[in-house]
């Protein structure tokens, strides 16, 4: 029992994570204002209905930035595996830099 | 037999012309109006061997070819795979609006 | 009875929502002022998708006949040779699908000043079909 505990422990500390997607857009040269946001979901026995988790993700990145513009967005979403079958987390993240409005 | 052939039938009618859209992006606009561009550029790969992407550096040429003074904006990129026998069709287009200055 | 009930409308609310997957998503660079000012608009674009391995599971269902179930998976195995290649999501009968948007945005925006375009492509699985979806969320600012 206490081996299959571990083994149970070990799986959920391990957490392998799988690269779906990646993309960026054009990197500026003012690099000095980093912004970021994320959106993920947990997912329980596969069981997902919606990707709306990553709607507010542009209002996010605008909100950190105000006055500017966000460039040299680098996305990633990826799946990360707790316990096969049953946990998983999806998660996209979006990191740019808040440039000056010309 | 007749009962094979006709079920191969209807399932070669249903796989007929298959494809699968990979990606679909769309890019920012700054408002001015301007032509539509075009470009398409494919690459057939048979049994799994391909050994570069150029396909898609084409399309991205083609693009600024057809815009060589001005600014494209809100281009519309399509990557798809025409599925086929031991082989297929990658497929990249790319449309855009080529605004002038 | 009642249990039964239960049982086929939360399968019911299953296969009618279906799981989505999300394969890509991309972001354009952001006018955070369009943003925050303009009107959010969403298109969704979607074709039927099909997986001729559960059609092919499904109809042996239907047969008790070991014979018949062989042969099916005969020309299931037939079939997928003359649909090699890589694939997101299901296969689809038109890939031309999703060109559309291009004058859908234009639709939604005619001022043409678009910022924050969010292009994700996902898939709505249901047994044997799904809903390949391309859906694009941006802003548009008013014109001056």
């Amino acid at each position: 029992m206490k081996s299959l505990l571990l083994i149970l422990s070990a799986f959920f500390l391990m957490s392998c994570t799988h690269l779906s997607s990646v993309s960026t857009s054009a990197i500026p040269t003012q690099r000095s204002k980093p912004v970021s946001a994320v959106g993920e979901r947990f997912m329980f026995m596969l069981f997902n209905f919606d990707n709306k988790y990553v709607d507010n993700m542009v209002m996010d990145l605008a909100r950190q930035c105000p006055k500017g513009r966000v460039e040299g967005i680098l996305t990633k979403y990826e799946v990360i595996t707790y316990f096969p079958l049953f946990a998983y987390n999806l998660k996209a993240s979006a990191d740019g830099y808040c440039v000056a409005k010309n | 037999m007749l009962k094979k052939l006709s079920l191969l039938f209807a399932f070669s009618v249903l796989s007929a012309c298959a494809h699968s859209v990979h990606l679909y992006q769309a890019t920012d606009q700054n408002g001015g109006s301007g032509q539509l561009i075009e470009a398409m550029t494919q690459q057939k790969v048979i049994l799994g061997f391909a050994q570069e992407t150029n396909y898609v550096n084409q399309a991205y040429d083609q693009l600024k070819q057809q815009c060589p003074k001005g600014r494209v904006e809100g281009i519309n990129t399509r990557y798809s795979t025409s599925l086929g026998f031991f082989s297929w069709t990658n497929k990249i287009r790319m449309r855009g609006y080529c605004i002038n200055s | 009875m009642k249990k039964n009930n239960l049982v086929l409308l939360s399968l019911a609310v299953l296969f009618l929502n279906g799981c989505a997957f999300l394969h890509q998503f991309q972001m354009s660079s952001i006018d955070s002022e369009a943003v925050m000012t303009g009107k959010k608009f969403e298109i969704i674009v979607s074709e039927t998708g099909v997986n001729l391995q559960e059609a092919a599971d499904t109809a042996k269902l239907f047969t008790q006949s070991q014979q018949t179930r062989k042969e099916m998976q005969q020309i299931n195995d037939i079939i997928s040779m003359f649909q090699m290649g890589p694939r997101t999501g299901n296969m689809v009968f038109n890939e031309k699908y999703a060109d559309s948007i291009m004058r859908a945005i234009q639709l939604e925006c005619p001022s043409r000043k678009i910022s924050g375009l969010t292009s994700i492509r996902e898939t709505a699985k249901y047994p044997v079909v799904s809903g390949e979806i391309v859906r694009i969320t941006g802003y548009c600012q008013k014109g001056s």
